[in-house]
Protein backbone atom coordinates (compact mmCIF):
# COMPACT_ATOMS: atom_id res chain seq x y z
CA UNK A 1 0.00 0.00 0.00
CA UNK A 2 1.17 3.31 -0.63
CA UNK A 3 1.01 5.16 2.54
CA UNK A 4 0.79 9.07 0.90
CA UNK A 5 -2.77 9.57 2.38
CA UNK A 6 -4.58 10.77 -0.89
CA UNK A 7 -5.86 13.94 0.04
CA UNK A 8 -2.47 14.94 0.84
CA UNK A 9 -2.45 16.81 -2.22
CA UNK A 10 -5.92 18.06 -2.63
CA UNK A 11 -7.91 20.36 -5.00
CA UNK A 12 -5.70 22.55 -6.94
CA UNK A 13 -6.40 26.11 -8.56
CA UNK A 14 -9.06 25.67 -11.36
CA UNK A 15 -11.81 26.39 -12.49
CA UNK A 16 -12.28 24.55 -15.02
CA UNK A 17 -16.65 23.33 -16.22
CA UNK A 18 -18.08 20.87 -17.40
CA UNK A 19 -19.48 22.75 -20.33
CA UNK A 20 -15.46 23.50 -21.11
CA UNK A 21 -14.99 19.88 -22.02
CA UNK A 22 -14.63 18.93 -25.37
CA UNK A 23 -18.06 17.04 -26.50
CA UNK A 24 -16.37 13.61 -26.89
CA UNK A 25 -15.64 13.70 -23.01
CA UNK A 26 -18.85 14.61 -21.92
CA UNK A 27 -20.32 11.83 -24.17
CA UNK A 28 -17.78 9.71 -22.77
CA UNK A 29 -19.31 10.54 -18.98
CA UNK A 30 -22.36 10.18 -20.19
CA UNK A 31 -21.64 6.71 -21.84
CA UNK A 32 -21.43 5.48 -17.99
CA UNK A 33 -24.20 2.93 -17.25
CA UNK A 34 -24.63 4.69 -14.02
CA UNK A 35 -26.42 7.37 -16.39
CA UNK A 36 -29.81 5.82 -17.19
CA UNK A 37 -31.79 6.87 -20.05
CA UNK A 38 -33.88 9.10 -18.00
CA UNK A 39 -30.76 10.97 -17.02
CA UNK A 40 -29.53 11.61 -20.55
CA UNK A 41 -33.04 12.86 -21.16
CA UNK A 42 -32.41 15.66 -18.42
CA UNK A 43 -29.19 16.26 -19.05
CA UNK A 44 -30.61 17.22 -23.17
CA UNK A 45 -32.74 19.84 -21.66
CA UNK A 46 -30.23 21.84 -19.20
CA UNK A 47 -28.98 24.16 -22.40
CA UNK A 48 -27.92 23.77 -26.39
CA UNK A 49 -24.87 22.11 -26.37
CA UNK A 50 -25.26 19.44 -23.90
CA UNK A 51 -28.77 18.77 -25.79
CA UNK A 52 -26.79 18.78 -28.55
CA UNK A 53 -24.21 16.46 -27.31
CA UNK A 54 -27.63 13.67 -26.28
CA UNK A 55 -28.14 13.65 -29.98
CA UNK A 56 -25.33 11.16 -30.04
CA UNK A 57 -26.35 8.13 -31.69
CA UNK A 58 -23.88 5.94 -30.06
CA UNK A 59 -24.85 7.14 -26.65
CA UNK A 60 -27.82 5.82 -27.66
CA UNK A 61 -27.23 2.98 -28.54
CA UNK A 62 -25.14 1.80 -25.84
CA UNK A 63 -28.04 3.09 -23.30
CA UNK A 64 -30.59 0.96 -25.40
CA UNK A 65 -27.68 -2.05 -24.49
CA UNK A 66 -27.47 -1.50 -20.79
CA UNK A 67 -31.06 -1.12 -20.46
CA UNK A 68 -32.22 -4.21 -22.61
CA UNK A 69 -28.97 -5.70 -23.65
CA UNK A 70 -31.09 -9.11 -25.19
CA UNK A 71 -32.94 -6.88 -27.40
CA UNK A 72 -29.28 -5.70 -29.16
CA UNK A 73 -29.19 -9.51 -30.67
CA UNK A 74 -32.54 -8.13 -33.45
CA UNK A 75 -30.34 -5.27 -35.03
CA UNK A 76 -27.72 -6.41 -37.90
CA UNK A 77 -24.14 -5.25 -36.87
CA UNK A 78 -23.42 -3.72 -40.37
CA UNK A 79 -27.10 -1.52 -40.50
CA UNK A 80 -27.56 2.23 -39.18
CA UNK A 81 -30.09 2.47 -37.00
CA UNK A 82 -31.53 5.52 -35.37
CA UNK A 83 -30.82 4.70 -32.07
CA UNK A 84 -32.91 7.32 -30.31
CA UNK A 85 -35.94 5.96 -32.04
CA UNK A 86 -34.73 2.79 -31.13
CA UNK A 87 -34.74 3.83 -27.59
CA UNK A 88 -38.37 5.55 -27.74
CA UNK A 89 -40.11 2.30 -29.56
CA UNK A 90 -39.17 0.30 -26.64
CA UNK A 91 -39.93 2.69 -24.46
CA UNK A 92 -43.59 2.89 -26.37
CA UNK A 93 -44.04 -0.49 -26.99
CA UNK A 94 -43.21 -1.51 -22.96
CA UNK A 95 -45.65 0.69 -22.16
CA UNK A 96 -49.04 -0.69 -24.19
CA UNK A 97 -47.89 -3.83 -22.91
CA UNK A 98 -48.42 -3.43 -19.64
CA UNK A 99 -51.78 -1.67 -20.38
CA UNK A 100 -52.33 -4.04 -22.49
CA UNK A 101 -51.63 -6.67 -19.66
CA UNK A 102 -53.95 -5.01 -16.63
CA UNK A 103 -56.89 -5.21 -19.26
CA UNK A 104 -56.33 -9.15 -19.03
CA UNK A 105 -57.40 -10.13 -16.19
CA UNK A 106 -60.98 -8.08 -15.74
CA UNK A 107 -61.64 -9.42 -18.74
CA UNK A 108 -60.29 -13.26 -18.37
CA UNK A 109 -60.82 -14.16 -14.74
CA UNK A 110 -63.60 -16.11 -14.89
CA UNK A 111 -62.79 -18.48 -17.63
CA UNK A 112 -60.45 -21.01 -17.44
CA UNK A 113 -58.08 -20.76 -20.76
CA UNK A 114 -58.02 -17.94 -22.67
CA UNK A 115 -58.39 -18.56 -26.78
CA UNK A 116 -55.85 -17.28 -28.90
CA UNK A 117 -58.93 -14.13 -29.82
CA UNK A 118 -57.92 -12.93 -26.14
CA UNK A 119 -54.52 -12.32 -27.51
CA UNK A 120 -55.30 -10.73 -30.66
CA UNK A 121 -54.16 -7.08 -29.23
CA UNK A 122 -50.51 -8.48 -28.26
CA UNK A 123 -50.60 -9.49 -32.41
CA UNK A 124 -51.47 -6.36 -33.65
CA UNK A 125 -49.17 -4.42 -31.42
CA UNK A 126 -46.01 -7.09 -33.20
CA UNK A 127 -47.09 -5.90 -36.27
CA UNK A 128 -47.42 -2.74 -36.08
CA UNK A 129 -43.79 -2.04 -34.54
CA UNK A 130 -42.47 -5.06 -36.39
CA UNK A 131 -41.19 -6.22 -33.25
CA UNK A 132 -42.00 -9.36 -31.19
CA UNK A 133 -38.71 -9.61 -29.64
CA UNK A 134 -39.11 -6.14 -27.95
CA UNK A 135 -42.59 -7.35 -26.74
CA UNK A 136 -41.51 -10.58 -25.57
CA UNK A 137 -38.44 -9.21 -23.48
CA UNK A 138 -40.80 -6.74 -21.60
CA UNK A 139 -42.71 -9.15 -20.51
CA UNK A 140 -40.25 -11.20 -19.51
CA UNK A 141 -39.34 -8.02 -17.57
CA UNK A 142 -42.89 -7.84 -16.04
CA UNK A 143 -42.37 -11.89 -15.17
CA UNK A 144 -38.93 -11.33 -14.01
CA UNK A 145 -39.27 -8.36 -12.04
CA UNK A 146 -36.76 -9.69 -8.55
CA UNK A 147 -39.86 -9.14 -6.72
CA UNK A 148 -41.54 -12.48 -6.86
CA UNK A 149 -44.30 -12.06 -4.26
CA UNK A 150 -45.84 -8.83 -6.21
CA UNK A 151 -47.60 -8.31 -9.39
CA UNK A 152 -49.05 -11.57 -9.48
CA UNK A 153 -51.75 -11.20 -11.87
CA UNK A 154 -49.92 -9.33 -14.33
CA UNK A 155 -47.52 -11.79 -13.79
CA UNK A 156 -49.53 -14.57 -14.77
CA UNK A 157 -50.90 -13.09 -17.53
CA UNK A 158 -47.54 -12.05 -18.89
CA UNK A 159 -46.68 -16.08 -19.00
CA UNK A 160 -49.26 -16.64 -20.49
CA UNK A 161 -48.93 -14.06 -23.49
CA UNK A 162 -45.46 -14.91 -23.91
CA UNK A 163 -46.34 -18.66 -24.14
CA UNK A 164 -48.77 -17.42 -26.74
CA UNK A 165 -46.40 -15.52 -28.51
CA UNK A 166 -43.61 -17.66 -28.43
CA UNK A 167 -45.76 -20.87 -29.61
CA UNK A 168 -47.00 -19.18 -32.89
CA UNK A 169 -43.90 -17.87 -33.87
CA UNK A 170 -42.28 -21.45 -32.94
CA UNK A 171 -44.84 -23.02 -34.97
CA UNK A 172 -43.82 -21.04 -37.74
CA UNK A 173 -40.08 -21.75 -37.48
CA UNK A 174 -41.12 -25.45 -37.27
CA UNK A 175 -42.68 -25.46 -40.70
CA UNK A 176 -39.60 -23.86 -42.25
CA UNK A 177 -38.01 -26.52 -40.57
CA UNK A 178 -39.54 -29.64 -41.50
CA UNK A 179 -39.37 -27.84 -45.25
CA UNK A 180 -35.81 -28.27 -45.16
CA UNK A 181 -33.73 -31.24 -46.64
CA UNK A 182 -33.12 -33.97 -44.36
CA UNK A 183 -29.28 -33.17 -44.40
CA UNK A 184 -29.99 -29.47 -43.28
CA UNK A 185 -32.11 -30.16 -40.63
CA UNK A 186 -29.95 -29.66 -37.41
CA UNK A 187 -31.12 -31.45 -34.69
CA UNK A 188 -29.85 -28.83 -32.36
CA UNK A 189 -32.12 -26.35 -33.97
CA UNK A 190 -34.65 -28.82 -33.37
CA UNK A 191 -33.57 -29.52 -30.01
CA UNK A 192 -33.33 -25.84 -29.10
CA UNK A 193 -37.46 -25.97 -30.22
CA UNK A 194 -38.41 -27.91 -28.47
CA UNK A 195 -36.99 -26.54 -25.33
CA UNK A 196 -38.13 -22.85 -25.96
CA UNK A 197 -41.88 -24.87 -26.78
CA UNK A 198 -42.02 -26.54 -23.62
CA UNK A 199 -40.25 -23.94 -21.23
CA UNK A 200 -41.49 -20.19 -22.80
CA UNK A 201 -40.80 -18.21 -20.15
CA UNK A 202 -36.93 -19.37 -20.07
CA UNK A 203 -35.06 -17.04 -21.96
CA UNK A 204 -33.69 -19.60 -24.32
CA UNK A 205 -31.64 -18.70 -27.67
CA UNK A 206 -29.87 -20.85 -30.69
CA UNK A 207 -26.85 -18.50 -29.98
CA UNK A 208 -26.70 -19.79 -26.51
CA UNK A 209 -26.78 -23.17 -26.70
CA UNK A 210 -24.11 -22.56 -29.71
CA UNK A 211 -21.72 -20.85 -27.75
CA UNK A 212 -21.97 -23.48 -25.56
CA UNK A 213 -21.47 -26.52 -27.57
CA UNK A 214 -18.77 -24.43 -29.49
CA UNK A 215 -17.31 -24.09 -25.90
CA UNK A 216 -16.70 -27.64 -25.20
CA UNK A 217 -15.38 -28.16 -28.76
CA UNK A 218 -12.86 -25.79 -28.28
CA UNK A 219 -12.16 -27.57 -24.77
CA UNK A 220 -11.63 -30.91 -26.50
CA UNK A 221 -9.50 -29.35 -29.35
CA UNK A 222 -7.02 -27.85 -26.96
CA UNK A 223 -7.08 -31.35 -24.82
CA UNK A 224 -5.91 -32.86 -28.53
CA UNK A 225 -2.69 -34.23 -28.67
CA UNK A 226 -0.28 -31.76 -30.29
CA UNK A 227 -0.65 -33.49 -33.53
CA UNK A 228 -3.64 -33.03 -33.98
CA UNK A 229 -4.30 -29.76 -32.41
CA UNK A 230 -1.93 -28.20 -34.92
CA UNK A 231 -4.06 -29.50 -38.22
CA UNK A 232 -7.48 -27.41 -36.85
CA UNK A 233 -5.29 -24.97 -36.29
CA UNK A 234 -3.47 -25.11 -39.77
CA UNK A 235 -7.00 -25.46 -40.83
CA UNK A 236 -9.09 -22.85 -39.10
CA UNK A 237 -8.13 -20.16 -41.39
CA UNK A 238 -9.74 -21.57 -44.66
CA UNK A 239 -12.25 -22.57 -42.70
CA UNK A 240 -12.46 -26.39 -43.55
CA UNK A 241 -11.67 -29.63 -41.75
CA UNK A 242 -8.78 -31.56 -41.88
CA UNK A 243 -9.74 -34.99 -43.31
CA UNK A 244 -8.66 -37.04 -40.56
CA UNK A 245 -7.60 -41.11 -40.49
CA UNK A 246 -9.63 -43.11 -38.68
CA UNK A 247 -7.05 -43.43 -35.46
CA UNK A 248 -7.17 -39.91 -35.44
CA UNK A 249 -10.98 -39.80 -35.17
CA UNK A 250 -10.89 -42.25 -32.26
CA UNK A 251 -8.28 -40.00 -30.81
CA UNK A 252 -10.53 -37.02 -30.91
CA UNK A 253 -13.24 -38.88 -29.80
CA UNK A 254 -11.85 -40.62 -26.66
CA UNK A 255 -10.69 -36.91 -25.80
CA UNK A 256 -14.12 -35.41 -26.49
CA UNK A 257 -15.13 -38.52 -23.73
CA UNK A 258 -13.22 -37.30 -21.70
CA UNK A 259 -14.26 -33.28 -21.39
CA UNK A 260 -17.54 -34.08 -21.64
CA UNK A 261 -18.17 -37.09 -19.11
CA UNK A 262 -14.71 -37.05 -16.73
CA UNK A 263 -14.10 -32.66 -16.95
CA UNK A 264 -17.93 -32.19 -17.16
CA UNK A 265 -19.33 -35.25 -15.69
CA UNK A 266 -22.22 -35.47 -18.16
CA UNK A 267 -24.11 -38.26 -17.65
CA UNK A 268 -27.32 -40.44 -18.38
CA UNK A 269 -29.73 -39.44 -16.06
CA UNK A 270 -30.59 -43.08 -14.64
CA UNK A 271 -31.68 -41.89 -11.12
CA UNK A 272 -34.22 -39.55 -12.25
CA UNK A 273 -35.00 -40.70 -15.92
CA UNK A 274 -38.53 -39.46 -16.43
CA UNK A 275 -37.79 -35.81 -15.09
CA UNK A 276 -38.79 -33.60 -18.28
CA UNK A 277 -35.57 -31.49 -17.38
CA UNK A 278 -33.83 -34.20 -19.35
CA UNK A 279 -35.34 -33.62 -22.55
CA UNK A 280 -34.24 -30.08 -22.74
CA UNK A 281 -31.00 -29.09 -24.23
CA UNK A 282 -30.67 -25.95 -22.06
CA UNK A 283 -31.31 -27.85 -19.10
CA UNK A 284 -29.49 -30.83 -19.82
CA UNK A 285 -25.96 -28.22 -20.75
CA UNK A 286 -26.28 -26.63 -17.57
CA UNK A 287 -27.56 -29.97 -15.57
CA UNK A 288 -25.35 -32.12 -17.22
CA UNK A 289 -27.77 -35.07 -17.26
CA UNK A 290 -30.18 -36.08 -19.45
CA UNK A 291 -31.84 -39.24 -21.74
CA UNK A 292 -29.83 -40.89 -24.21
CA UNK A 293 -31.60 -38.86 -27.51
CA UNK A 294 -30.22 -35.40 -25.83
CA UNK A 295 -26.91 -36.85 -24.95
CA UNK A 296 -26.55 -37.76 -28.39
CA UNK A 297 -27.49 -34.94 -29.69
CA UNK A 298 -24.90 -32.98 -27.70
CA UNK A 299 -21.94 -35.53 -28.68
CA UNK A 300 -23.63 -35.67 -32.70
CA UNK A 301 -23.17 -31.63 -32.76
CA UNK A 302 -19.81 -31.53 -30.76
CA UNK A 303 -18.47 -34.14 -32.54
CA UNK A 304 -19.52 -32.08 -36.13
CA UNK A 305 -17.82 -29.05 -34.67
CA UNK A 306 -14.43 -31.18 -34.47
CA UNK A 307 -15.27 -32.15 -37.83
CA UNK A 308 -16.15 -35.79 -37.03
CA UNK A 309 -19.40 -37.11 -38.73
CA UNK A 310 -22.25 -39.19 -36.72
CA UNK A 311 -25.17 -40.71 -37.63
CA UNK A 312 -28.17 -41.18 -35.13
CA UNK A 313 -29.57 -45.16 -34.36
CA UNK A 314 -32.48 -45.82 -32.77
CA UNK A 315 -31.70 -49.26 -31.44
CA UNK A 316 -34.44 -51.26 -29.46
CA UNK A 317 -34.78 -49.60 -26.09
CA UNK A 318 -31.63 -47.26 -26.51
CA UNK A 319 -30.65 -44.18 -28.59
CA UNK A 320 -27.18 -44.91 -30.32
CA UNK A 321 -25.01 -42.65 -32.19
CA UNK A 322 -22.85 -44.17 -34.95
CA UNK A 323 -19.66 -43.85 -36.62
CA UNK A 324 -17.63 -45.18 -39.72
CA UNK A 325 -15.03 -46.27 -38.04
CA UNK A 326 -13.98 -49.04 -40.65
CA UNK A 327 -15.04 -47.12 -44.01
CA UNK A 328 -13.03 -50.09 -45.96
CA UNK A 329 -14.56 -52.89 -43.79
CA UNK A 330 -17.45 -55.12 -45.10
CA UNK A 331 -20.87 -53.33 -44.48
CA UNK A 332 -21.77 -55.00 -41.40
CA UNK A 333 -18.69 -54.05 -39.80
CA UNK A 334 -18.12 -51.04 -40.89
CA UNK A 335 -19.65 -48.84 -37.97
CA UNK A 336 -18.74 -48.38 -33.79
CA UNK A 337 -21.50 -47.41 -31.87
CA UNK A 338 -21.22 -44.82 -29.52
CA UNK A 339 -23.39 -44.81 -25.96
CA UNK A 340 -23.75 -40.86 -25.53
CA UNK A 341 -25.66 -42.12 -22.44
CA UNK A 342 -22.83 -44.16 -21.13
CA UNK A 343 -20.03 -42.19 -20.79
CA UNK A 344 -19.62 -42.06 -24.62
CA UNK A 345 -18.31 -45.62 -24.58
CA UNK A 346 -17.80 -47.36 -27.65
CA UNK A 347 -19.62 -50.87 -29.10
CA UNK A 348 -18.94 -53.51 -31.65
CA UNK A 349 -21.95 -54.66 -33.67
CA UNK A 350 -21.34 -57.71 -31.86
CA UNK A 351 -21.54 -56.49 -29.14
CA UNK A 352 -24.71 -54.25 -29.05
CA UNK A 353 -27.04 -57.17 -27.95
CA UNK A 354 -25.37 -58.74 -25.04
CA UNK A 355 -24.97 -54.91 -23.70
CA UNK A 356 -28.92 -54.22 -23.97
CA UNK A 357 -29.61 -57.40 -23.05
CA UNK A 358 -31.45 -58.33 -26.28
CA UNK A 359 -31.88 -61.55 -28.16
CA UNK A 360 -28.82 -62.47 -30.32
CA UNK A 361 -31.25 -62.71 -33.33
CA UNK A 362 -32.10 -58.89 -33.10
CA UNK A 363 -28.91 -58.13 -34.68
CA UNK A 364 -30.13 -60.12 -37.97
CA UNK A 365 -32.59 -57.46 -38.50
CA UNK A 366 -31.29 -55.18 -40.89
CA UNK A 367 -33.95 -52.00 -39.85
CA UNK A 368 -32.48 -51.37 -36.20
CA UNK A 369 -29.12 -50.33 -37.73
CA UNK A 370 -30.34 -47.57 -40.64
CA UNK A 371 -29.64 -43.85 -39.69
CA UNK A 372 -32.54 -41.81 -38.40
CA UNK A 373 -33.21 -38.22 -39.21
CA UNK A 374 -32.90 -36.03 -36.98
CA UNK A 375 -36.36 -35.06 -37.84
CA UNK A 376 -37.83 -38.10 -36.44
CA UNK A 377 -35.53 -38.19 -33.28
CA UNK A 378 -38.82 -35.64 -32.45
CA UNK A 379 -41.44 -37.62 -32.90
CA UNK A 380 -40.09 -40.26 -29.98
CA UNK A 381 -42.45 -40.24 -27.29
CA UNK A 382 -39.36 -39.21 -25.23
CA UNK A 383 -39.21 -36.13 -26.42
CA UNK A 384 -41.92 -34.75 -27.77
CA UNK A 385 -44.49 -36.01 -25.48
CA UNK A 386 -45.30 -31.98 -25.35
CA UNK A 387 -45.26 -30.98 -28.30
CA UNK B 1 14.64 0.99 -11.24
CA UNK B 2 15.18 3.59 -14.30
CA UNK B 3 14.02 6.95 -14.38
CA UNK B 4 12.42 9.27 -16.42
CA UNK B 5 11.99 13.44 -15.95
CA UNK B 6 8.60 14.62 -17.08
CA UNK B 7 7.98 18.16 -17.52
CA UNK B 8 5.04 19.99 -17.05
CA UNK B 9 3.84 22.68 -19.37
CA UNK B 10 4.41 25.70 -16.19
CA UNK B 11 8.07 24.51 -16.79
CA UNK B 12 8.47 22.05 -13.63
CA UNK B 13 10.22 18.79 -13.65
CA UNK B 14 9.24 15.67 -12.20
CA UNK B 15 11.34 12.08 -11.56
CA UNK B 16 9.16 9.23 -11.67
CA UNK B 17 10.03 5.66 -12.43
CA UNK B 18 9.87 4.27 -16.04
CA UNK B 19 6.98 1.78 -15.17
CA UNK B 20 4.63 4.03 -13.45
CA UNK B 21 4.82 6.76 -16.40
CA UNK B 22 4.12 3.82 -18.55
CA UNK B 23 0.69 3.58 -17.37
CA UNK B 24 0.13 6.84 -20.08
CA UNK B 25 -0.18 5.09 -23.45
CA UNK B 26 0.41 8.58 -24.83
CA UNK B 27 3.90 9.23 -23.19
CA UNK B 28 4.59 5.25 -23.99
CA UNK B 29 3.93 5.36 -27.35
CA UNK B 30 6.31 8.79 -27.45
CA UNK B 31 9.04 7.01 -25.77
CA UNK B 32 9.22 4.22 -28.27
CA UNK B 33 9.04 6.73 -31.19
CA UNK B 34 11.69 8.63 -30.02
CA UNK B 35 14.08 5.12 -29.02
CA UNK B 36 14.39 6.31 -25.96
CA UNK B 37 16.99 4.41 -23.46
CA UNK B 38 17.87 4.79 -20.20
CA UNK B 39 20.68 7.48 -20.54
CA UNK B 40 18.68 10.34 -21.92
CA UNK B 41 18.42 12.86 -19.74
CA UNK B 42 15.85 15.20 -21.48
CA UNK B 43 12.71 15.42 -19.71
CA UNK B 44 9.77 14.33 -21.75
CA UNK B 45 7.84 18.03 -22.31
CA UNK B 46 4.14 17.74 -21.50
CA UNK B 47 2.22 20.90 -22.93
CA UNK B 48 -1.22 20.00 -21.86
CA UNK B 49 -0.90 19.73 -18.25
CA UNK B 50 0.59 21.79 -15.73
CA UNK B 51 2.18 20.76 -12.43
CA UNK B 52 -0.70 20.79 -9.90
CA UNK B 53 -2.25 18.33 -11.95
CA UNK B 54 1.10 16.44 -13.61
CA UNK B 55 1.79 15.76 -9.99
CA UNK B 56 -1.95 14.03 -9.05
CA UNK B 57 -1.98 12.07 -12.10
CA UNK B 58 1.78 10.75 -10.75
CA UNK B 59 0.17 10.06 -7.67
CA UNK B 60 -2.38 8.46 -8.70
CA UNK B 61 -0.40 6.26 -10.98
CA UNK B 62 2.56 5.31 -8.27
CA UNK B 63 -0.78 4.03 -6.41
CA UNK B 64 -2.23 1.70 -9.35
CA UNK B 65 0.88 0.58 -11.12
CA UNK B 66 0.16 -2.63 -10.47
CA UNK B 67 -2.70 -3.00 -11.55
CA UNK B 68 -4.10 -5.54 -14.19
CA UNK B 69 -4.06 -3.99 -17.86
CA UNK B 70 -7.40 -3.00 -18.58
CA UNK B 71 -9.65 -4.87 -20.24
CA UNK B 72 -9.92 -4.49 -24.29
CA UNK B 73 -13.08 -2.93 -25.46
CA UNK B 74 -15.53 -5.96 -26.28
CA UNK B 75 -18.79 -5.13 -28.69
CA UNK B 76 -20.11 -8.35 -27.02
CA UNK B 77 -19.05 -8.00 -23.34
CA UNK B 78 -21.09 -6.13 -20.78
CA UNK B 79 -19.16 -2.59 -19.90
CA UNK B 80 -17.76 -3.40 -16.81
CA UNK B 81 -18.48 -0.54 -14.23
CA UNK B 82 -16.45 -2.10 -11.04
CA UNK B 83 -17.40 0.47 -7.69
CA UNK B 84 -14.99 2.97 -7.32
CA UNK B 85 -12.31 1.77 -4.72
CA UNK B 86 -11.75 4.10 -1.45
CA UNK B 87 -8.37 5.29 -2.58
CA UNK B 88 -9.88 6.62 -5.75
CA UNK B 89 -12.84 7.72 -4.20
CA UNK B 90 -10.55 9.72 -1.15
CA UNK B 91 -7.95 11.19 -3.96
CA UNK B 92 -11.37 12.06 -6.25
CA UNK B 93 -12.55 14.28 -2.99
CA UNK B 94 -11.48 17.31 -4.91
CA UNK B 95 -13.39 20.51 -6.35
CA UNK B 96 -15.10 20.38 -9.65
CA UNK B 97 -12.22 22.06 -11.60
CA UNK B 98 -9.88 20.18 -10.15
CA UNK B 99 -12.02 16.90 -11.54
CA UNK B 100 -12.14 18.08 -15.08
CA UNK B 101 -8.36 19.30 -15.33
CA UNK B 102 -8.12 15.43 -14.29
CA UNK B 103 -10.60 14.16 -16.94
CA UNK B 104 -8.47 16.07 -19.71
CA UNK B 105 -5.12 15.18 -18.35
CA UNK B 106 -6.23 11.18 -18.33
CA UNK B 107 -7.75 11.61 -21.35
CA UNK B 108 -4.57 13.76 -23.32
CA UNK B 109 -2.09 11.27 -21.73
CA UNK B 110 -4.59 8.32 -22.11
CA UNK B 111 -4.72 6.55 -19.26
CA UNK B 112 -8.02 4.60 -19.32
CA UNK B 113 -8.06 3.91 -15.68
CA UNK B 114 -7.93 7.52 -14.52
CA UNK B 115 -10.31 8.72 -17.44
CA UNK B 116 -12.77 5.96 -16.25
CA UNK B 117 -12.62 6.37 -13.04
CA UNK B 118 -13.04 10.71 -13.25
CA UNK B 119 -15.51 10.14 -15.69
CA UNK B 120 -17.96 8.03 -13.54
CA UNK B 121 -17.53 10.28 -10.77
CA UNK B 122 -19.07 12.85 -12.69
CA UNK B 123 -21.58 10.61 -13.66
CA UNK B 124 -22.52 10.02 -10.29
CA UNK B 125 -23.20 13.78 -9.94
CA UNK B 126 -25.66 13.57 -12.57
CA UNK B 127 -27.47 10.57 -11.96
CA UNK B 128 -31.05 10.98 -10.68
CA UNK B 129 -31.36 14.72 -10.99
CA UNK B 130 -33.41 17.02 -12.54
CA UNK B 131 -32.33 19.20 -15.47
CA UNK B 132 -32.40 22.36 -12.96
CA UNK B 133 -30.47 20.09 -10.18
CA UNK B 134 -28.04 19.03 -13.08
CA UNK B 135 -27.90 22.80 -13.97
CA UNK B 136 -27.44 23.95 -10.29
CA UNK B 137 -24.59 21.19 -9.40
CA UNK B 138 -22.44 22.27 -12.73
CA UNK B 139 -23.33 26.11 -12.78
CA UNK B 140 -24.85 25.65 -16.45
CA UNK B 141 -26.65 28.34 -17.54
CA UNK B 142 -30.13 27.88 -19.28
CA UNK B 143 -29.58 29.14 -22.70
CA UNK B 144 -32.76 27.70 -24.27
CA UNK B 145 -35.24 30.27 -25.80
CA UNK B 146 -38.87 30.21 -23.90
CA UNK B 147 -39.92 28.48 -27.06
CA UNK B 148 -37.48 25.87 -27.76
CA UNK B 149 -37.97 25.04 -23.71
CA UNK B 150 -41.58 24.88 -24.41
CA UNK B 151 -41.32 22.46 -27.78
CA UNK B 152 -38.70 20.14 -25.79
CA UNK B 153 -41.45 19.65 -22.77
CA UNK B 154 -43.78 18.47 -24.98
CA UNK B 155 -41.41 16.31 -26.61
CA UNK B 156 -42.28 12.95 -26.52
CA UNK B 157 -39.32 11.31 -24.00
CA UNK B 158 -41.21 8.75 -22.83
CA UNK B 159 -38.57 7.47 -21.25
CA UNK B 160 -38.76 11.04 -18.85
CA UNK B 161 -41.98 9.24 -18.20
CA UNK B 162 -41.39 5.54 -17.13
Amino acid sequence: MDSTCPSDIGSVESHRQLQELPNELIEHILLNNCIQIRDVCSVAKTCKNLHFVCQSNELWKQKLKQRWPKLLSRYKRNQTYNWHQEVEKCYSVGKIVRQLLQKLSPKFYKVEAISDDGFRDFDKLIDEFQSEEIVINQLMEVLHDNRSHENLTNKYYAAKVIRYILHSQLRKAWDNYLELPADQQSPEIGAVMIAQWCQPTVNITENDISDQLDKLAEETKCDCPDTIRNLYTKHELDGKFPMFSPQQERVILETMNHVLYTKHEFAGNAGDYYDEKNSYIDQVLSRHVGIPITLSIIYNSVAARLGIHLDFVNFPGHFLLKWKEHPMAQMDQQYTFIDAFNNGRFLKRTELASTFHLPDEILQSPDIFISTQPLQLFFFPGISKNV
Amino acid sequence: MPQIKLQSSDGESFEIDLEVARQSVTIKTMLEDLGWDESDDDPVPLPNVNAAILKKVVQWATFHKDDPPPPEDDENKEKRTDDICTWDAEFLKVDQGTLFELILAANYLDIKGLLDVTCKTVANMIKGKSPEEIRKTFNIKNDFTPAEEEQMMSCNCSATME
